[in-house]
């Protein structure tokens, strides 16, 4: 009997999940815990406390599959407001060492900015949710308002890289929830015309050199550029099949900065060369398209168009990051998806796939 | 709006919006797969580029540096030595903020405004390379540093071979000294030998034979991390170290000439005749060679600098002089092989010379005149009056290229750089320089060696060696024998040239009467001659600095600057000479007075050692 209860308590603690999306998602952490053991000059501590990330993100992710649609919903006005607090004490009380981006409290320390990859969609898909197409110019506009002033929290910590994918984010739901075509082409024309100006007054001189690099790294081979220059060297020099398991040179002697988190995967593309490169371009297109299959069912607007964001979301930040490695984005400071060593990205990128596995399972049981 | 139109609504809007979706992550998979083929290109057709550069980035081909060759003297005297010094050096590129840094380690140690400024000028250099801040660090300041480095990142105690001079201000000028290399040297030397080598022979033995004592690096190939820091050497080549170099000097000689002249100004050049070997080549003042090595207060070497005595100035062969009567035997020589002078035969000497058209007499020193002299007793006596007749008669047309046999006016060929050839003065010359003929009373004075004739002290020494072989010229030098251990490769003597003479018996002749001048009672020197356990042929010269009217003051009653130069030229045993020398005090007054005794100390120290 015992058994038996135990063994039904557990199928319905996994009930929500994804089992395809599980699978890839599994993958990749798999691939994760391998490149971070090298990454981290093959040190144990710091794999086991990559580890333990994983296991609190997947227990977020198991948690946050259990929150029906609804609730969540209820609680966005407040959960936003409560992030957008968060970013405010950064900008006062925050730690880091060019920027604040952390709060710490005791031994934890994390992003709020983080968080607000997942506040976002859900805050753009709380407003226009409701709204059908053609959208209310009331809503849009308070929506964007919000985003606009979130992004600007987040750039004034300064994390331009963070503060970009975060406003991307929030108009690709806006884009997604059936904004007009009208909208879209002036809200370009707008972009277009205001970019001068905020190269003039908005951006800080090393923001701007950030973006000077990209367009040429070799300028300046020993400041800003010599990130992108050895990155490149690392990914070149993998080759079809890679140096081998924590063989990196590059990593191991500490000629690529960073190397654990935001140009982690010039690591994984020096150690497993092209063959890797391909296999864990696929698992993150697989992933992807499995979320895009997740967001089709639902009659819930609310739950599709929080899927649609967070899907965006992570595509924005794989594609920002691997070009940014072979210096096709500026170094925005952005870490790679499930690959990256760091808590809180770990964590809010597993919780938006709990988030997202709910929203299917629930409009699922629903219409059971 | 019916509830069936609205839900037709939400349908076509869950449609469009997973349109949309599908749109856009369909564009977003085209670029993942766009950039796949991008990294796909790197690491395939273009990997090729991207390993060698991985493989330039933590491969580093460390440079070893060789050791120095050791200099020793001719008895095996260690004269300058290699021993290990350390430097306080910093990777300028490494350091975030190098003023704090610096301001940081001048509480550390004792860094002077003068060497900040030398690093700061030596600019950045690779991300790899150390720039030294303070050489040569005491060992209360290594200690000091030493505890502190685990809090300066990029900041090294670097150990170096530092140059020590045994001998130190008595060899300063023979041997040279290394100096860092400056931005002229990498202009003409061969940047692959210094690799990992910071310092090069500036002057003296250490510049001249440079690449002989330089060795060649070694090759480590090692794994660094970014730091520059070696992890692991994988392939090793052994430098090779200089060449040791035996130098003809005698270290104990050379201290005996340097002691005796303390506090001096000028210089003792000692040879052997039958070699050329320079046994002792003093110049003074000196000054310490440790000023250019290591790093005491750099005001010291401004002080050098500046110093109205010229320390620098290696006057043994830098330093031209008016030889005095000390030309007097080359005189004699020049007169018997042109048939001017004839031995035996008597000359009235009277207080003073006169030539026609010429309203100024010429004086002799002794004021009441010589007397009947020869030939030879006017070198004993240095009777000014018979050598102003004898190079009147002569002229200059015959005087200059006999006196040029001997070398005089010309650089000796030593092998140390810097050598000045002096001045043999003729016709031509005047004419080229001044624009006007040669005028017979600049032959009379130059009898007495004075006017426009200049001598180095090495070219005195030399010619005097020529004396004493009876006129076989030796090749002056100062490299003995070079090589490794075991493998020494001799630098045998060389001839430069012989003066014959119609009569060999006149080399006698002027030998004997140079005896007489420090053995005869009427002899100059007869005062330095006393006692003297074997017999010295010498002569004394006293070279006027500025020329005076009728009546010349005694040179006691001067101010120092204006008493006249003290000579005294030798050679010993005058029967089988092993020794010539030449002695010059700067304003020291009549040469027997202050050169001649010079000269005796360093003959005795030289003869009568015990060995």
């Amino acid at each position: 009997m015992a058994q038996h209860f135990y063994i039904s308590a557990v199928s319905r603690l996994v009930e929500p999940l994804d089992r395809t999306l599980m699978a890839l998602l599994l993958a990749v952490l798999a691939l994760s815990l391998t490149i971070q053991y090298s990454a981290n000059d093959m040190s144990l501590q710091a794999t086991q406390q990559h580890a333990i990330r994983i296991g609190i993100g997947l227990l977020a992710l198991l948690a946050m599959a259990h929150i029906a649609p609804r609730h969540l919903r209820r609680w966005t006005p407040a959960l936003f407001l409560l992030n957008l607090l968060l970013l405010v004490v950064v900008v006062f009380y925050g730690s880091g060492s060019t920027a604040q981006r952390w709060l710490s409290y005791g031994p934890i320390a994390f992003q709020p900015s983080e968080l607000l990859k997942l506040t976002i969609p859900m805050i753009v898909a709380y407003v226009l949710g409701p709204s059908l197409p053609p959208l209310s110019t009331l809503r849009v506009g308070l929506v964007l308002g919000l985003v606009a002033f979130a992004t600007w929290l987040v750039a004034i910590q300064p994390d331009l890289g963070t503060a970009f994918l975060v406003f991307a984010i929030g108009v690709s739901v806006i884009l997604l929830a059936g904004i007009s075509r009208w909208w879209i082409l002036g809200f370009g024309a707008l972009s277009g015309i205001s970019l001068p100006f905020v190269w003039q007054y908005a951006l800080r001189e090393y923001q701007k050199d950030r973006i000077r690099i990209f367009f040429n790294p070799e300028a300046d081979p020993l400041g800003s550029g010599y990130n992108v220059i050895q990155s490149k060297i690392a990914v070149g020099s993998g080759g079809l099949s890679g140096k081998g398991w924590t063989q990196s040179t590059q990593a191991q002697f500490d000629f690529l900065p960073e190397h654990s988190t935001d140009f982690i995967f010039s690591v994984y593309a020096e150690e497993f060369g092209l063959i890797g490169v391909a296999l864990l371009i696929a698992l993150y297109l697989a992933i992807l398209w499995r979320v895009v299959a997740l967001s089709q069912a639902g009659p819930d607007r609310f739950s599709q168009l929080l899927i649609g964001g967070l899907g965006l979301s992570l595509l924005m930040h794989v594609l920002v990051n691997i070009a940014m490695t072979v210096g096709h984005a500026p170094v925005a400071g952005s870490p790679l998806p499930l690959l990256s060593y760091g808590g809180s990205a770990m964590i809010s990128t597993l919780a938006a796939f709990g988030m997202m596995m709910a929203a299917r399972h629930y409009a699922h049981a629903r219409h059971k | 709006m019916t509830p069936a139109t609205q839900k037709g609504d939400l349908h076509r809007s869950i449609a469009q919006t997973h349109r949309r979706l599908r749109l856009l992550v369909s564009f977003g998979s085209l670029l993942l797969l766009l950039l796949l083929l991008r990294i796909g290109w790197m690491q395939t057709i273009h990997t090729a580029h991207f390993t060698a550069l991985s493989t330039e980035n933590h491969l580093r081909q460390i440079p070893l540096p060789p050791s120095r060759g050791l200099i020793f003297d001719r008895h095996g005297t260690l004269l300058a030595d290699n021993s290990v010094a350390y430097s306080l050096s910093l990777i300028p590129s490494q350091v975030d903020d190098l003023d704090a840094t610096i301001s940081k380690l001048r509480e550390l140690a004792n860094i002077h405004d003068r060497e900040v400024q030398r690093f700061q000028q030596r600019g950045q250099g690779s991300k790899f390379e150390t720039t030294p801040l303070k050489i040569d660090l005491s060992e209360e300041t290594i200690a000091r540093v030493a505890v502190q480095l685990h809090q300066l990142p990029s900041v090294y105690l670097e150990a170096y071979a530092a140059r020590r001079y045994t001998y130190g201000e008595s060899m300063a000028h023979v041997l040279g000294h290394l100096a860092s290399i400056s931005k002229r040297d990498r202009e003409r030397i061969d940047l692959y030998r210094y690799r990992g080598i910071q310092r090069i022979g500036r002057a003296g033995i250490e510049h001249q034979y440079e690449s002989l004592l330089l060795g060649i690096p070694g090759l480590q190939q090692a794994e660094v991390n970014a730091q520059g820091r070696s992890l692991m050497v994988h392939d090793r080549k052994v430098p090779t170290p200089g060449s040791n170099l035996v130098l003809t000097l005698d270290a104990d000689l050379q201290r005996v000439a340097s002691d005796a002249m303390a506090g001096l100004v000028g210089a003792v050049v000692a040879l052997e005749p039958s070699t050329g070997d320079i046994l002792a080549l003093v110049s003074a003042p000196s000054f310490d060679p440790d000023v250019f090595g290591h790093s005491i207060d750099p005001d010291d070497y401004q002080n050098l600098i500046r110093d109205a005595k010229n320390p620098l100035l290696n006057r043994a062969i830098q330093g031209q002089y008016a030889p005095g009567s000390t030309i007097k035997p080359f005189i004699a020589l020049a007169g018997l092989e042109s048939g001017h002078a004839i031995p035996d035969k008597q000359f009235f000497a009277t207080p003073q010379f006169k030539i026609p058209n010429y309203r100024r007499p010429f004086r002799d020193w002794k004021d009441e005149g010589h007397g009947w002299v020869t030939v030879s007793s006017s070198i004993t006596q240095s009777c000014d009056v018979y050598f102003y007749s004898l190079a009147y008669r002569m002229g200059i047309e015959a005087l200059e290229p006999f006196l040029a046999q001997f070398g005089l006016g010309q650089t000796q060929q030593l092998d140390l750089p810097g050598e000045r050839p002096g001045l043999l003065p003729n016709e031509t010359w005047k004419q080229k320089m001044y624009g006007q003929p040669w005028y017979p009373g600049e032959t009379v004075i130059m009898g007495i060696g004075q006017g426009y004739l200049l001598l180095t002290p090495l070219q005195l020494a030399t010619a005097t060696a020529a004396l004493a072989t009876r006129g076989i010229r030796m090749k002056p030098r100062l490299l003995r024998a070079y090589g490794q251990d075991g493998e020494i490769i001799e630098n045998p003597p060389e001839e430069l040239g012989r003066v014959t003479l119609s009569n060999p018996a006149w080399w006698d002749l002027v030998t004997n009467a140079m005896v007489d001048v420090v053995h005869a009672p009427n002899g100059t020197a007869w005062r330095s001659g006393l006692d003297a356990a074997y017999r010295i042929a010498g002569k004394t010269g006293t070279a006027q600095v500025i020329s005076y009217g009728e009546k010349r003051p005694d040179s006691e009653d001067l101010p120092e600057h204006l008493r006249d130069h003290s000579l005294f030229i030798a050679f010993a045993p005058a029967e089988a000479p092993k020794i010539a020398l030449a002695v010059i005090v700067e304003h020291g007054g009549h040469g027997s007075t202050m050169a001649a005794p010079i000269a005796r100390q360093v003959l005795d120290a030289y003869l009568l050692r015990p060995l």
